[in-house]
């Protein structure tokens, strides 16, 4: 169950490792709710892997688990020779990997300056190491991070309320950024941003990305911005892995039947593509919601218009696709082949027109 | 639903248990213990020492409790240690007269308080600025100071209503009303307010709920919309406060009881409060403790029927 | 899932300055500035009341009985010729040290505890609110006496006592505030730091309830005198002649009806110290806290200065096609905010043909939703038109009545909003709610209404509506609620649905299935639809017109194939490259800088400009009219010429 999403050769010891993760939430007495079931990822040093599901896919209950903010069942998390399942809620984590999170209201002590929330981690840092932190230095690194994520000086004697949706969440990247991080999760980081705005956001992760050769591990619901930002792709439903491999192979040619159902969902800004993939989308529309699948069957069967009775019996491992990638679907050769126009049409040219 | 009242009851034991506890381990620390209160201050050593045994008072605090919780199960709550009358039966004489206060004075307060803030929240306006500053009066002034404006004025400069005293009903039907009317009035004032301005408060953002403006876009009737949905979804913090404000009246009725003097449990604590009668104060303990078990299991009730969750749970 | 920003400027987040200081804030208000100034003199001048005190609080004078108010007695004189002023300013002392000693030992318990348990759960919390809960059920007066009895009328003993009851209630406030802000990211994210619960409870949970404690404080002060008064009347407290405010009203009853006016000075000093701390308390709560209704409690209108529409601008088509079913010109929204009146939207038109569907579209802060609720008359008590005009089928609506309003709602025009589950009543059942708003559109009997309800759930294509009919609200998903929405606007027959981001908060696949009905209702039933969305996507997917909003007007007007092949403004152009989708994978989006202006913070001339690629000198000198470009097609550039150049 353990392979790699993508292979980099040399480097597989590097980075986060997710083996085979289940997280139940107790739900009541004896009863609990598995959001994720033996789900397998990687993302390699360097590299930028998106997480992409619904509602209820267990997408952010992965980034919990990752953080230390969810119950570990069973499996294994990683990350270079630190054993994240094995450390308990209140165990330090590793500095390497930090987070920010989807909601920019919330993600910042509205009574604090931001000068104060960006330079907690240091002090943080600075504490559990026993090294002094000089004001001055803790000013210098506050000034050159919002310098990094292009806020100006005074922003940090300013407090939260004085900025706006866009403005807090360069705010969050810049606190997740002050210890020089290797892996950022950004769990619906762009989500509750308005258009401009997220793309001004997407556009500072790329450079901070490629700048500072950080990981990132993308979690969202978006596909539209997993194809934009992602190297490598991983398609969770339920709890599962459907699919994964490189973005744009993911997006373009989706082998799972969730998979290509997800990407057809997702209605095109051209009013004569959309027609196309919504024609094509109605095609395949598989009769109305059965009862859901049990355990030990593939939790697609319900909404898949391929599910045969073994797809109901029998839970399909994650194997290689016949285009590449990898997929969980028994039926996998035998669907027909298939793929989407995704991402700029061929045909219109990328002017470089400057900010527009 | 079922479940819900069985638990209630199920913690009202030990909330009787801990009321009367407290009372009984308080009493440890008499300073001015019953059998020196009943022989006054200057009494020889010995007489006190032997009173105190007749008492029991030189048992420990376990086994005295003990004792008295067994006799509490049998309807045997002691006898004043002033007037030695058995204290049942004196609980027995008074609560009628509490209940007269209480049952009106609650049901004022449910009925005035929620047509009122329904009323102000609905039409706004000037009603709801008077609204205001009535509740603000309501609030501020002391219920025995209302009281007592009350008897100035409509008692004694009127002359229209008893200013002291109590009439039971069994004996004349019209003079107890006459006798309760003052004392009602003084009581709910502060229970309408509160209810008032709970009511309008969640009226007024259940108004500015989506459903109400989905339901309102989709053609459903202003009526309708206030008697049905408003209210109903109002319902569960109006009756919150209206639970609260009942408990708060067992207070204000021990006030309210001396100021028009009227022979209830109120009088009879403050009474055995000042004389260090022990047993009688935990037997009102015990009366208004069941009283709030069954304020408590009521407002359970309602949550129950008002809201759909436990319905269907 | 992601949900716009609200949009309403009153829902911008309040409390900006709460944190710096709440003493402060709530001094600069009137309110807040008389309470607090009556306490502090107050206070003062009990501590001082040696001094002040014209004269000794015991001293008879038996020639001087139950006087009025004089110039030697300021507040007159009691039954045994005592002075009132000066049993007033002693009588505090008693009356203010209760309050102090029942507000610490309220603070010792309730403060810890409660932000303890509400940050840490788990079974201590439970523990601890068990015993709350039987806490707040003790008949407090019963405790008091008991304490009264044993501790020999000692108020102290009492105070104290009160206090600790009582601190159950705030408790469980403090417990939920400290709740809430476990909940808020930022806690996580110094969790993750690795920092220390107590740092965590002192750095960031403290910090955020201090207002709910002060609020719980204020109201616990001014029941507490009510107590400690009430106790000193029965004459539990301190025994005469030393002077309490409770035992003076027990003396002037006494002699009540000779002279009334022994009740005013100590009542009304009782009172007017219970309306400071209420008075506080509230203030408080308004600094610190959200309001609760979208409203913020504002109910009055802005005025509504109706300004004489400008002569229409006409968008040019033939009349040959579909009639126009509804038509908004120059309409002006303002809303009256803690901050004074913002006008909101600025002479936004459009024309909703029959059997089309027009795409309202824009980011947080266009007054797009505010449009769609402007249209049907549901926008927030704080809200209101104040100029031009919507007519529907030619009758104009910003004028209307109450009653012809009701008569179109519903039948003519429906609406289904963005949050499908908060838009049915929680408390009743499918069938319940969807038979109310059929049978208020058509007098039928229960069986004939719930014969049309599962005709209508059917024709939403809702599985087995018999079922369906029978659940709650709470028991049904997104998707499915939104379906249940539909049908109800359905119910009426209505010519034009109003749908507000009606799949911003559902999965994609959901997305897709909620907008593939809406195309098959309409194709079946010819309603026209007016959607409102951020989403080019569900645009380009379900609209045959778009007017594009940015900053309260409307940019740009055109059918649907024109504004993405051939954008006409250059907000739109900038919006439509903002997607991802429009950009090769991993390299710069197109982004614009900036964000909308807020309602206030508007540029004059045009609203653009500031962010605008194209912008010359020219922009800023003129409010930009609606300019028609080519057939069918308006902008609100007057640089048009640029933007076309530059494709």
């Amino acid at each position: 169950m353990s392979a790699p999403v993508h292979e980099t050769p040399g480097r597989e010891e590097a980075g986060l490792v997710i083996d085979d993760l289940v997280v139940d939430y107790p739900l009541g007495r004896r009863r609990h709710r598995r959001a994720v079931d033996g789900v397998s990822l990687r993302v390699p040093a360097g590299r930028s892997v998106g997480l992409v599901g619904e509602s209820g896919s267990g997408k952010s209950t992965v980034a919990k688990a990752v953080l230390g903010m969810a119950p570990i069942g069973s499996g294994a998390v990683t990350y270079g020779p630190a054993r994240l399942h094995e450390a308990g809620r209140r165990d330090s984590r590793p500095q390497e990997i930090q987070v920010v999170f989807q909601d920019p209201y919330s993600s910042l002590d509205p009574t604090k300056t931001i000068g104060y929330t960006l330079a907690e981690p240091l002090r943080a840092r600075a504490d559990r190491t026993g090294t002094p932190l000089g004001r001055a230095e803790c000013q210098d690194a506050v000034r050159a991070i919002l310098d990094r994520v292009g806020l100006p000086p005074d922003t940090a004697d300013r407090y939260p309320a004085q900025f706006s949706g866009g403005q807090r969440q360069r705010i969050s990247l810049a606190r997740a950024l002050i210890v020089r991080p290797e892996l950022v999760i950004c769990d619906e980081a762009v989500s509750a941003l308005d258009l401009s705005v997220q793309a001004q956001i997407l556009n500072l992760l790329l450079e901070l990305q490629q700048d500072l050769g950080l990981s990132l591990l993308f979690i969202t619901h978006d596909l539209a911005v997993v194809h934009h930002i992602a190297e490598d792709l991983v398609v969770l439903y339920r709890g599962r892995v459907m699919e994964s491999g490189t973005a744009a192979d993911v997006c373009r040619a989706p082998s799972h039947p969730y998979t290509r159902q997800l990407v057809m969902s997702a209605p095109l800004h051209s009013v004569g593509g959309q027609r196309e993939r919504r024609e094509r989308r109605e095609a395949m529309t598989p009769p109305p919601a059965r009862a859901l699948p049990l355990a030990e069957a593939c939790p697609f069967t319900h909404r898949c218009p391929f599910a045969v009775d073994r797809c109901r019996t029998e839970r399909p491992a994650l194997r290689e696709a016949p285009h590449g990638g990898r997929v969980a679907c028994h039926r996998v050769e035998e669907l027909p082949d298939w793929t989407e126009p995704f991402g700029p049409p061929a045909s219109t040219p990328h002017h470089e027109n400057g900010t527009l | 639903m079922l479940r819900l009242i069985g638990n209630r009851i199920a913690t009202s034991i030990p909330l009787l248990l801990i009321v009367t506890l407290i009372v009984f381990v308080l009493q440890a620390f008499v300073p001015g213990d019953a059998a020196r209160t009943i022989l006054g201050e200057n009494a020889n050593p010995q007489t006190v020492a032997a009173l105190r045994e007749q008492l029991g008072l030189n048992e420990p605090l376990v086994s005295r409790y003990g004792d008295w919780l067994a006799g509490a199960l049998h309807g045997d709550l002691g006898t004043s240690i002033i007037s030695g009358v058995d204290v049942m039966s004196s609980l027995d004489t008074r609560l009628g007269v509490t209940l007269s206060l209480l049952v009106p004075s609650m049901l004022l307060s449910a009925v005035a308080g929620i047509a009122l803030g329904f009323a102000s929240a609905v039409r706004g306006g000037f009603l709801g600025r008077v609204i205001d500053v009535v509740s603000l009066l309501g609030f501020a002034l002391p219920s025995f100071w209302i009281a007592l404006l009350l008897v100035a004025a409509l008692a004694e400069r009127a002359n229209l209503l008893p200013a002291t005293g109590y009439t039971p009903f069994a004996e004349s039907p019209g003079d107890w009303l006459r006798s309760i009317v003052l004392p009602v009035i003084a009581l709910s004032l502060h229970g309408i307010t509160a209810v008032a301005k709970q009511t309008r408060d969640s009226v007024a953002e259940v108004l500015e709920a989506d459903y109400v403006r989905f339901l309102r876009a989709n053609g459903v009737g202003t009526t309708s919309l206030l008697l049905r949905h408003v209210l109903r979804n109002a319902a569960i913090p109006v009756v919150t406060s209206l639970g609260l404000v009942s408990i708060g009246m067992l207070s204000g009725a021990v006030f309210i009881e001396n100021v028009f003097v009227l022979p209830g449990l109120g009088t009879l604590a403050t009474q055995a409060t000042l004389d260090h009668d022990v047993p009688v104060i935990l037997g009102v303990g015990v009366v208004l403790t069941l009283a709030v078990i069954v304020v408590n299991l009521l407002i359970d009730i309602a949550y129950g029927l008002l809201n759909p969750k436990v319905r269907a749970a | 899932m992601t949900t716009t920003a609200p949009e309403t400027p009153t829902a911008l987040p309040a409390a900006a300055d709460a944190h710096r200081g709440i003493l402060r804030s709530v001094l600069r208000t009137p309110r807040g500035s008389i309470a607090g100034g009556f306490l502090l003199l107050l206070i003062l001048a009990t501590l001082l009341a040696p001094v002040l005190a014209p004269a000794d609080p015991l001293r008879q004078n038996l020639h001087h009985v139950l006087e009025t108010p004089s110039s030697r007695y300021w507040l007159g004189t009691d039954s045994l010729g005592r002075d009132l002023l000066s049993r007033l300013l002693y009588g505090g002392r008693p009356a203010l040290a209760g309050v102090l000693e029942g507000v610490l030992a309220q603070l010792v318990v309730a403060v810890p505890l409660g932000v303890a348990t509400g940050y840490l759960g788990g079974r201590f919390d439970r523990f601890v609110m068990r015993v709350c809960d039987i806490v707040m059920s003790v008949p407090t007066i019963v405790i008091l006496l008991g304490v009264l009895t044993i501790f020999d009328r000692s108020i102290a003993a009492a105070m104290i006592t009160l206090g600790v009851l009582s601190a159950a209630g705030t408790l469980r406030v403090v417990r939920g505030a400290a709740m809430t802000v476990r909940q808020e990211l930022y806690v996580s994210a110094a969790e993750l730091l690795g920092l220390g619960r107590v740092q965590i409870i002192f750095r960031h949970i403290l910090p955020r309830c201090r207002g709910v404690i002060i609020v719980q404080t204020s109201l616990f002060a001014a029941v507490a005198i009510g107590i400690q008064t009430g106790l000193t009347f029965l004459g539990l407290g301190p025994p005469p002649p030393s002077p309490t405010w409770g035992g003076m009203i027990n003396e002037s009853a006494v002699t009540l009806s000779r002279a009334p006016w022994l009740l005013v000075p100590a009542g009304g000093l009782i009172a007017l110290t219970v309306l400071a701390f209420g008075i506080l308390g509230d203030v408080v709560r308004d600094v610190t806290a959200q309001s609760h209704t979208s409203s913020g409690g504002l109910r009055a209108r802005p005025a509504s200065g109706r300004r004489a529409p400008e002569a229409p601008v006409e968008v040019p088509g033939s009349e040959a096609e579909a009639p126009v079913l509804l038509r908004v010109r120059d309409l002006d929204v303002s809303f009256l905010t803690p901050h004074g009146e913002r006008e909101v939207l600025t002479k936004v038109g459009f024309d909703v043909r029959a059997g089309r569907t027009l795409g309202l579209v824009g980011e947080s802060g266009s007054g797009k939703s505010v449009t769609a609720r402007a249209v049907l008359g549901l926008l927030e008590a704080n809200g209101a038109v104040t100029g031009g005009s919507v007519r529907f089928r030619g009758r104009e609506l910003t004028r209307a009545s109450r009653k012809e309003l009701a008569a179109i709602r519903g039948t003519g025009i429906a609406l289904i909003s963005q949050e499908p589950m908060v838009a049915l009543d929680p408390s009743f059942r499918i069938g319940a709610q969807l038979g109310e708003v059929v049978r208020a559109h058509t007098r039928m009997s229960r069986g004939a209404a719930r014969r049309r309800v599962l005709e209508l759930l059917e024709m939403v294509e809702l599985p087995d509506p018999e079922e369906i009919v029978t659940r709650y609200p709470f028991q049904i998903s997104g998707g499915m609620a939104q379906r249940v929405a539909i049908a109800a606007a359905l119910a009426g027959s209505p010519e034009l649905l109003i749908a507000d981001e009606p799949t911003t908060a559902l999965d994609v696949t959901v997305q897709a299935d909620i907008l593939a009905l809406l195309r098959r209702i309409q194709a079946d039933t010819g309603m026209a639809v007016l959607i409102v969305t951020h989403d080019w996507g569900v645009v380009a997917d379900i609209c045959s017109d778009v007017a594009v909003m940015y900053a309260g007007q409307v940019v740009e007007s055109a059918p649907v194939e024109d504004v993405f092949a051939r954008p006409s403004h250059p907000y739109t152009a900038a919006l439509m490259a903002a997607g991802p989708e429009h950009a090769p994978r991993r390299t710069p989006i197109k982004a614009v800088e900036g964000t909308v202006p807020p309602p206030g913070d508007r540029p004059a001339g045009c609203r653009f400009r500031t962010r605008c690629p194209l912008a010359e000198a020219d922009c800023a000198e003129q409010e930009i009219p609606l300019l028609p470009v080519g057939e069918h097609r308006t902008s609100r550039c007057i640089h048009t010429a640029h933007l076309e150049a530059r494709r």
